[in-house]
């Protein structure tokens, strides 16, 4: 059975600021309204949807976080979220009373080694999520490890894999960077041939290790339509209470486009926002499917969510650095 | 085996984690260069936070008699018993150096 679930940006608040954050998502004080929370609890299972994730900035930072997980276990919902691990010592007593209904945890990992993670996400990270994760090792909550790739942990991950191993981790789970302005200047990204060389290390890690290893979408592929927002297997509300076509685009600074915003859920019903979303799909998937039946398709619109960046407009900014091997492959107006 | 009056340090690379057990407070440690765990009761905690003061064997068998109903020879033998499991995990570390 296909789990359909929906990804909900809590907030937009961080207590970290990564290098690798998208520019400006995480520095503000927007939190998800609960009565928008609550529509979506009451509307979402209509649609087929029985899988809650919070996200954010750090979800547990929102202010009715505790409450929030009441809501979603009591309205019968299975749910996970993804966090830094910082405040857990703080918040995981909250989380025991639902264990039944919590699928999991991800923590962002993003190195292997100490100095790695912490020169990414700030100094003491790397430890607080390591406490973290020795208390859903004695409380038995089940748990994942999240990484982005960087340059700066590119070298790391056959290690990142048997850390995630040893710490009893359920899986771990690899994403590429989405790109923006921040991660330009710190060199970060990787070029579209560093890329396929990480997926190739990821894919042979699959193949030696019992953990489950997977890529989030945004893979090198020849599949059209392989990430669960295209399937409608997943949907994105960001904090401002907007349905959007993936989380992966929301809130993305320094942009210019914003067609990936479907609806608002403080100007309309939950249906209505979902029927937009239903058609913005058909059109999206009618558009590749024409671009690529026209042989318009370039070799890096393979990596699906950089397809998405193009599509939706969001990597204009990218002419401004002439140098960046990404920069010659956006879409031209 | 570690005696009475020797300085035995946690190692800087082990993360300590104090929660809530169903028996009162308790500790679980993670050794970051192992990354095996190692879980602390409420009165291994206690050791271990005292270790973590710089007091010996010694110095902490007499502050268990002030906190715990326990005999000293008891005591003691809990207090090196449990500092050389610690030992052997790796998890804290003997100081070169006798205290005076």
């Amino acid at each position: 059975m296909n789990h359909r679930g929906m990804l909900i940006e809590l907030t937009n608040r961080c207590n970290l600021s990564c290098h690798h954050c998208l520019d400006r998502r995480h520095s503000g004080d927007g939190d998800l309204k609960i009565e928008i929370f609550e529509r979506i609890l009451q509307n979402a299972r209509k649609h087929g949807f029985d899988y809650i994730s919070f996200t954010g900035g750090e979800p547990t930072l929102h202010p009715g976080f505790t409450e929030m997980l009441t809501m979603v276990s009591e309205a019968g919902y299975n749910f996970g979220f993804v966090t830094n691990g910082w405040n857990f010592t703080r918040i995981y007593e909250k989380l025991l009373p639902h264990s039944n209904k919590l699928t999991g945890i991800t923590f962002s990992l993003d190195g292997a080694r100490e100095e790695t993670h912490d020169r990414l996400r700030g100094r003491d990270s790397y430890r607080r999520m390591m406490q973290a994760v020795s208390i859903c090792v004695v409380k038995d909550v089940p748990f994942t490890f999240n990484t982005v790739i960087t340059s700066y942990n590119r070298g790391e991950l056959k290690e990142m894999a048997g850390l995630a191993a040893k710490l009893g981790s359920r899986g771990l789970r690899f994403g590429h960077l989405i790109s923006h302005p921040r991660t330009e200047t710190e060199y970060l990204g990787l070029s579209p041939a560093e890329r396929k060389e990480t997926e190739a290390i990821i894919w042979q890690l699959q193949n030696t290790l019992h953990m489950p290893i997977v890529m989030a979408s945004g893979y090198y592929t020849t599949d059209l339509f392989p990430c669960a927002p295209l399937k409608m297997q997943e949907i994105s509300v960001n904090w401002r209470g907007n349905i959007t076509a993936c989380c992966n685009l929301s809130g993305h600074g320094e942009d210019v486009g914003n067609d990936d915003i479907i609806g608002n859920l403080h100007e309309m019903r939950f249906s209505e926002a979902y029927g937009r979303l239903v058609q913005a799909n058909r059109k999206f998937q009618k558009d590749k499917h024409t671009l690529y039946n026209n042989g318009k398709f370039k070799d890096s619109d393979y990596f699906p969510c950089w397809y998405c960046l193009n599509y939706f407009r969001k990597v204009d900014w990218l002419s401004y650095y002439p140098e960046n091997p990404w920069s010659s492959l956006v879409w031209t107006k | 085996m570690i005696q009475l009056n020797q300085h035995a340090t946690p190692d800087p690379e082990v993360v300590v984690t104090e929660l809530e057990g169903l028996e009162g407070k308790e500790a679980v440690l993670l050794h970051l260069g192992t990354k095996m765990y190692f879980t602390l009761n409420e009165t291994g905690l206690r050791i271990w936070q005292m270790l973590n003061s710089g007091l010996t064997p010694e110095e902490i068998s007499e502050q268990f008699l002030k906190e715990f109903d326990i005999s000293p020879e008891k005591a003691k033998e809990s207090i090196l018993n449990l500092i050389d499991e610690l030992i052997t995990e790796k998890l804290v570390k003997v100081a070169d150096g006798w205290s005076d």
